[in-house]
């Protein structure tokens, strides 16, 4: 009883967990970082059973009959095993973020508390076994966010966090539209291996499904951050740094490209997608977006803002794994899910440790940075080196796999948008670490302070999420690395045609 | 037994990560590396090692020796200790650099570990850490010229990798025929590495920029480790490919020509050490080429080409290290070396060079125009000698004699007599026409210098990529609107004087003329 109940007590770690911190006074700093941490380590224990359990073809299934047809439903599969265990761990790891970094903020319970919600959403889109219930998540992600992007309360985290808000209900609505469209059209989409949709209702409603698709990919897409729909992203920048990391790490912008993955895999199935010429827009817009986010990059001088812009390009690598045809294809986005999380919330922990510590948020400030704080800028270096494609972290099993993809596919100009995109990626990334470890700092300038180059809890996250991904790159191979578990995903969706 | 193949690419990292900031430690495992990756070779002569499958590591490494990788690992790793011995002395006179140490032990796992690596992910791997961890060696004096041949090395490096990215990743999927795609991705991304026409200025450019410990290396056994792509990945000896065959002959046949004709207007001593090395590959690459038309060939010649590799890499490592000797006075032991280092490079019959090269020619003999080529490169080899020995004649300075007793100085002697005697028993290295081209080149050069000489033209080191690392230099300022400084001094000095903007302006053409051959070479590939 209790394990079949598994994926209710995984949402109610942190649901709980974020109303106990609601009830707590402002001041109870202890006790709140108690529940925090105590639920995030619940979390992790109970995802670590359901790994385990999945893996020995374990069902976790659990459905609650809403209306007649509507069912608020969740399950467990390797894909949702992998979103899950990357949101556990690095919830985990950024609550210890978090509370250093918010040590002496404002309105702590508020943060905390949405922090929380953010996470249960994250958890149940991730454990969703149909669309309505993952849309339903998926829009309370949406409002759990907002709060956080506009924790300072100033104008500006306001103005952006409208805009986050604006455009993603607009992609709410999109998303609403498909899934009801849908719901009539087929009277329920229950997240299928291979496909939801009967050949009746494809031989009937092409053009119909068609519409719907686009109405919904673009909906997911607009959290994906794909263009022209990434306008939000760089402006919710302004949000304090562990939200920025989880935003770009775990929660939203995944949660946009989950979507998608589960959209073309578990609702219309691959080989439908590829029969209706589906995968070509995705694969298009994919393309795009990675060109344009890492050329836009160059330009930035914000720290923040360039690693936003770098996310743009990265997430749609995930997309367009998903839009080559064929197994390799699939291992090389599903896996970046993971590869990206824990490569990018790096770059965002050391970015809000150099803001934190010298006040520096601007990459033409921040020579010499390597001396004043060697273990934050190697662990910078490390995600950067990732994104780049460097072999030894986890970036380059994503490349590799995707190029793979792309010659499985015949897609060939995949493997030229590839290449490019590396090489953008080098050209924004290099000169900072370049400026970071070669160049002199400006005179009078000595290390923060004797011992610790800054606070630990800003410190040790961020070493460890960079030791998490060179992990994931040397052992790509490994058994249990991400890519095995794509894999595990990458043979379910292809079963019949490997 | 087979554990030992961690040592090579393993100590080094280990090494580092332990001593990351003592100077000790970084030099002994610089200095200790290479002589245990040749014991490891010792062992693997008594005992073949099985290959390491190792899944869990990167993508699933195999890790292995075999023939052709441990007579790599031996020849390179003599040219890393080498290396290693005049660095641990060369830099003890300077602020020795703890930074440098860092970057040289990168570099030397990444090459030793391209050896050992059999499957395309790990070789990639280390490829990818050798050449980017070169620029640290190339930008060592971190002055405004340094810096720019370290920046302007570092696009072309991570061009040439992006490029062996997509053309590995072809290899990996098994692919055949291999498209149009994966050949040209190979050709230039290891072509890079051996100065494929076009961006060939990059080896002088380095190897005259790079201090001399570095350049060592980078001609000794970073270049033989990008040749060593093609061997290892190129579908040799498998069926024919007779187009591409004649586009790597071409470009062969093309770089031992431009190697000659602009190797000749250079006055700086390892500058011109480079393009002997362009001239070099430049044959190699026209043997592969004749491989790739004839597969039938590759069983004869798959070892020659590495013995030539080894060879090629010694004499020019032994070179960097003499010239340095000999740029000191009274050296007169050094001089001795540096000719007959000369004969072995321009194929005098006795020498190693005479043996490799007889070896190498009797499979083509059917080939007029590979005759040709060797001839052409035995004489130009001799040119561009008798350049560097005038160069380095012209810019002798004073310094400490430096003592001819030592272990670099033994394993100088060592390598030079490997090079040297064991081949006179060889029938192949005993023929006298190979002192032909030998003597005409001498003539010409001893007329020269009778009637005219000096230099026709002298060009910066580099040419053609020394204009593009020109041109990005003043887009960048352009880019910062600074006003147009005048360049620094120590791009002064390398700059051509004797026809300072006219010879710009050449290279400005040379460059979209060079463009276009290669426009034309591909689009008859992708159409045909």
């Amino acid at each position: 009883m209790i394990a079949s109940l598994l994926p209710l007590w995984i949402l109610l770690t942190s649901l709980v967990g974020g109303l106990i911190i609601f009830a707590l006074r402002e001041g109870a700093v202890w006790p709140r970082t108690f529940v925090n941490l105590a639920a995030a380590v619940v979390k992790i224990i109970l995802v670590g059973w359901m790994v385990y359990g999945v893996y020995h073809g374990e069902d976790f299934a659990i459905g609650y009959e809403l209306l007649p047809g509507i069912d608020l439903a969740f399950r467990a599969d390797a894909f949702s095993v992998l979103f899950l265990v990357l949101s556990a761990i690095l919830w985990l790891i950024t609550t210890i973020y978090a509370v250093g970094y918010l040590e002496h903020a404002q309105n702590r319970r508020r943060f905390f508390g949405f922090f929380s919600l953010c996470v249960t959403a994250t958890m149940g889109i991730a454990l969703s076994a149909n669309l309505l219930t993952f849309l339903f998540f998926y829009e309370l992600l949406t409002l759990a966010t907002y709060p956080l992007i506009a924790h300072r309360g100033t104008a500006a985290s306001q103005r952006g966090a409208r805009i986050y808000l604006a455009y993603t209900l607009f992609g709410g609505a999109l998303a609403l539209v498909g899934t009801a469209w849908l719901y009539v059209l087929t009277g329920g989409v229950d997240f299928t291996t291979g496909g939801a949709l009967s050949e009746g209702v494809i031989a009937s409603h092409g053009a119909a499904l068609m519409v719907i698709f686009a109405l919904l990919f673009f909906g997911f897409g607009v959290k994906a951050a794909i263009v022209p729909f990434h306008g939000w992203l760089p402006v919710a920048m302004i949000a304090p740094a562990p939200v920025s990391a989880l935003l770009h790490a775990v929660a939203v912008v995944k949660a946009g490209a989950f979507g998608v993955v589960r959209l073309v895999y578990d609702v219309y199935g691959i080989v439908p997608s590829f029969e209706m010429g589906l995968l070509t827009l995705v694969g298009i817009v994919a393309a795009v977006t990675i060109l344009y986010g890492s050329f836009l990059a160059l330009f930035q001088d914000e720290l923040k803002k360039r690693l936003a812009y770098s996310t743009i390009s990265q997430v749609s690598y995930i997309l367009l794994g998903t839009a080559l045809f064929g197994p390799m294809g699939t291992v090389g986005g599903v896996v970046h899910l993971v590869h990206q999380g824990i490569m990018k919330i790096t770059l965002f922990f050391a970015a809000g440790n150099i803001a934190e510590t010298l006040h520096i948020h601007r990459i033409s400030q921040m020579q010499g940075i390597g001396r004043r704080m060697p273990l934050t800028m190697a662990a910078f270096s490390v995600g950067a080196f990732g994104m780049i494609g460097f072999p030894l972290v986890a970036g380059f099993a994503t490349k590799w796999y995707l190029g793979l993809g792309a010659i499985e596919a015949e897609a060939y100009w995949v493997l030229g948008v590839l290449a490019l995109s590396t090489l953008l990626n080098a050209a924004y990334f290099l000169p900072i670490l370049y400026k970071a470890w070669f160049q002199k700092p400006p005179k009078g300038v000595q290390r923060p302070h004797q011992g610790l180059e800054s606070s630990g809890w800003l410190l040790w996250p961020t070493v460890i999420t960079a030791l998490l991904s060179v992990a994931a790159g040397v052992f790509a191979g490994a058994d249990h690395a991400p890519v095995y578990w794509a894999m595990i995903v990458a043979r379910l969706e292809y079963g019949g045609l490997l | 037994m087979s554990g030992v193949l961690f040592i090579p690419w393993l100590l080094p990292i280990l090494a580092l990560l332990i001593g990351w900031s003592s100077l000790r430690v970084l030099t002994r495992a610089a200095l200790w590396t290479p002589v245990l990756a040749v014991g490891v070779v010792l062992i693997w002569l008594k005992e073949r090692f099985e290959v390491l499958d190792l899944h869990w590591l990167f993508l699933g490494s195999q890790i292995g020796l075999d023939e052709q990788g441990a007579a790599l690992l031996f020849g390179v790793a003599m040219v890393w200790l080498a290396g290693a011995l005049l660095a641990v002395r060369h830099l003890r006179a300077r602020t020795l650099s703890v930074r440098f140490f860092r970057f040289w032990l990168l570099a030397l796992s990444g090459s030793l570990g391209a050896i050992l690596a059999l499957d395309p992910a790990s070789f990639y791997l280390f490829y990818a850490v050798m050449g980017l961890s070169a620029w640290g060696l190339i930008d060592y004096h971190r002055n405004t010229g340094s810096r720019l041949v370290g920046l302007i090395y570092l696009l072309i490096a991570f061009l040439g990798e992006v490029l062996i990215l997509v053309g590995l990743l072809f290899v990996a999927t098994g692919l055949e025929p291999l498209p149009s795609f994966a050949w040209i991705a190979l050709l230039i991304g290891f072509g890079l590495k051996v100065g494929l026409v076009g961006l060939h200025g990059i080896l002088p450019l380095i190897y005259h920029a790079a201090t001399p410990p570095a350049a060592v290396v980078l001609a000794g056994a970073m270049a033989t480790i990008g040749f060593l792509g093609w061997l290892r990945f190129l579908p040799l000896g498998l069926h024919a490919e007779p187009f591409w065959g004649s586009v790597w002959m071409i470009a062969g046949g093309a770089a031992v020509l431009i190697g000659l004709l602009l190797g000749l207007t250079q006055r700086h001593a390892r500058a011109i050490l480079g393009y002997s090395s362009i001239m070099q590959y430049g044959m190699l690459t026209f043997v592969v080429g004749t491989i790739l038309a004839k597969p039938a060939l590759w069983p004869t010649l798959a070892p020659l080409i590495t013995l030539y590799l080894i060879g090629h890499g010694w004499v020019k490592a032994l070179l960097m290290l003499c010239s340095e000797y000999l740029q000191k006075q009274g050296q007169r032991l050094y001089q001795i070396g540096g000719i007959s280092l000369a004969a072995v490079l321009a194929g005098v019959p006795l020498t190693g060079g005479a043996g490799a090269k007889g070896l190498l020619k009797t499979p083509l003999a059917q080939s007029d125009l590979s005759a040709a080529l060797f001839f052409l490169l035995a004489f130009g080899s001799t040119l561009l000698m008798v350049r560097f020995f005038s160069t380095i004649r012209a810019q002798r300075h004073p310094g400490p004699i430096v003592s001819s007793r030592g272990v670099l100085e033994g394993l100088f002697w060592g390598l030079l007599i490997a090079l040297v005697l064991p081949w006179v028993s060889l029938g192949a290295a005993l023929k006298i026409e190979g002192l032909y081209p030998v003597m005409a080149a001498l003539l010409l050069a001893w007329l020269w210098r009778r009637t005219r000489g000096g230099l026709l033209l002298a060009f910066a080191p580099g040419d053609l990529t020394h204009a593009l690392m020109r041109q990005l230099q003043r887009l960048g300022h352009r880019l910062k609107k600074r006003k147009q400084k005048p360049p620094p001094a120590s791009i002064q000095r390398a700059l051509p004087t004797l026809h300072g903007e006219r010879v710009e302006a050449w290279f400005r053409e040379g460059m979209i003329w060079v463009a276009l051959f290669w426009l034309v070479v591909f689009a008859i590939a992708l159409g045909g």
